[in-house]
């Protein structure tokens, strides 16, 4: 059945909002959001990620609604009407969370002004954690809510023992033979000029390039070991000029 | 009417504006603050991604009498900026392209990592882990020479009011006994 239709595996037909025999009718009500979550709602029936395509169709009143789309903290003076909207709505409505403030009250979850989470008033089927989830996550969400497709994520717990452990500063800086102090400062020193995600990823670019070379040519030429991250990193001209200011720093650290 | 079915077979020969997502993936732009994960091999609990951590989704637990420490991360309330990501001294956490975290229920939004947590000399449990204490001996050993990190290797895992009971210690031991009774007055 799913091959005949086109459909990847990723999906499973099993279609239960087929009982409505209709289009499933969603309400959005925004309780207190900054109106980030509310854009990426509008977005997701827009055109281009096109919920309409799986029937979802947008009404303006909850006596309409079989899924309730709430986005924001839900601030205290619109928890009652949070509570009357779904009374108001025929039951066994669906009531998905939309956002970080709706999931577990987001940035806001301590203040005094809001509930600090969707489930604190009403009863939360589905959530859909992200500031603001992009638009094909609140699909993913909706089509969650259709039963349409399976969750993904799961409960995770982790046991972490002291003997699989390698401290990080000593495993890079013996890998390339420079001092700890040398490798902490380097980082640094790019970081300034990258940020830490650029830094991180040109850092270890340049210890593959030391180990490549060996620490002794590096030594003798340098150019020859930084112009190979450079030459990887050329659609990015900062990284050239921050090599370039950190050079100093590089010399001293093959010369200990 | 004929200029309108003309539009209307053009616009049947455009390209398609919207996405194929849940049959297709959606592909993320580089860069892409998505999940946060943290490496449970690579942590050392430090709790320095807890600081960093605008809405405290993560968080950090001490059972001083069992002698365990959690990193709990609840996916619910994270804001996905990236903070921890920059706060991490051991690169351990990383944020994925993964986005597609709806789910049913609350719980499976928890991601948590457990740590021991070292032994301070005098029995009890210290405020830190056995890996935050691997980490500043391999730290200490790297700046200074082997033998000194090596006296130190009691210092490091005592406790701080054990190590402020020490030091004071020390001090009234090397002051003489009238000076002492002075000082400590």
């Amino acid at each position: 059945m799913n091959a005949l239709l086109g459909l990847s595996n990723r999906v499973r037909l099993v279609r239960l909002y087929d009982r409505l025999r209709r289009s499933v009718y969603v309400l959005h009500v925004d309780s207190g959001s900054c109106n980030g979550c509310d854009i990426e709602i509008l977005d997701t029936l827009a055109p281009h990620f096109d919920a309409e395509r799986f029937g979802v169709k947008l009404v303006a009143s909850p006596k309409h609604a079989d899924v309730l789309l709430v986005s924001g903290p839900v601030t205290r003076q619109f928890a009652r009407f949070l509570k009357r909207v779904y009374e108001y709505a025929p039951p066994g409505c669906v009531v998905v969370a939309v956002g970080a403030c709706a999931c577990g009250g987001g940035i806001w979850h301590d203040t005094y002004s809001v509930m600090g989470g969707v489930d604190r008033v009403i009863p939360v089927d589905v959530y859909v954690p992200g500031c603001p989830p992009r638009p094909s996550a609140i699909v993913f969400g909706l089509l969650l809510a259709l039963e349409v497709l399976e969750q993904r994520i799961e409960r995770r717990r982790f046991e972490a023992d002291a003997e699989r452990y390698r401290p990080l500063y000593a495993s890079i800086a013996s890998d390339v033979g420079m001092g700890y102090r040398c490798v902490r400062d380097l980082y640094e020193c790019l970081r300034r000029f990258l940020g830490y995600r650029t830094a991180r990823k040109v850092l270890l670019d340049l210890v593959n390039a030391v180990q490549g070379l060996g620490v002794d040519t590096c030594r003798k030429d340098l150019s020859r070991c930084t112009s190979i991250v450079v030459r990887k990193w050329s659609f990015d001209d900062r990284v050239r000029e921050a090599l370039q200011s950190c050079e100093q720093l590089l010399r001293r650290c093959f010369e200990e | 009417m004929i200029a309108m079915s003309l539009r209307v077979l053009v616009q049947g020969f455009r390209p398609r504006v919207t996405v194929r997502y849940p049959l297709e993936p959606h592909p993320t732009p580089p860069d892409f603050r998505g999940k946060v994960e943290i490496d449970p091999s690579a942590c050392m609990g430090c709790g320095a991604c807890v600081a960093a951590c605008p809405p405290n989704a993560l968080e950090m637990i001490d059972d001083l009498d069992s002698g365990v420490r959690v990193i709990r991360l609840f996916y619910g309330r994270c804001i996905f900026c990236g903070r921890c990501e920059e706060a991490c001294p051991r690169f351990a956490v990383e944020q994925s392209s993964e986005f597609e975290l709806a789910t049913r229920s609350r719980e499976r939004l928890v991601m948590e990592v457990v740590h021991r947590l070292a032994q301070c000399p005098r029995g009890h449990y210290a405020p830190f882990t056995e890996r935050q204490v691997r980490e500043a001996l391999e730290i200490l050993r790297l700046a200074m020479n082997s033998e000194l990190a090596e006296s130190l290797r009691d210092t490091v895992r005592t406790c701080i009011d054990h190590r402020r009971e020490e030091v004071v210690e020390r001090v009234v031991r090397a002051l003489k006994p009238g000076e002492a009774r002075e000082a400590l007055r």
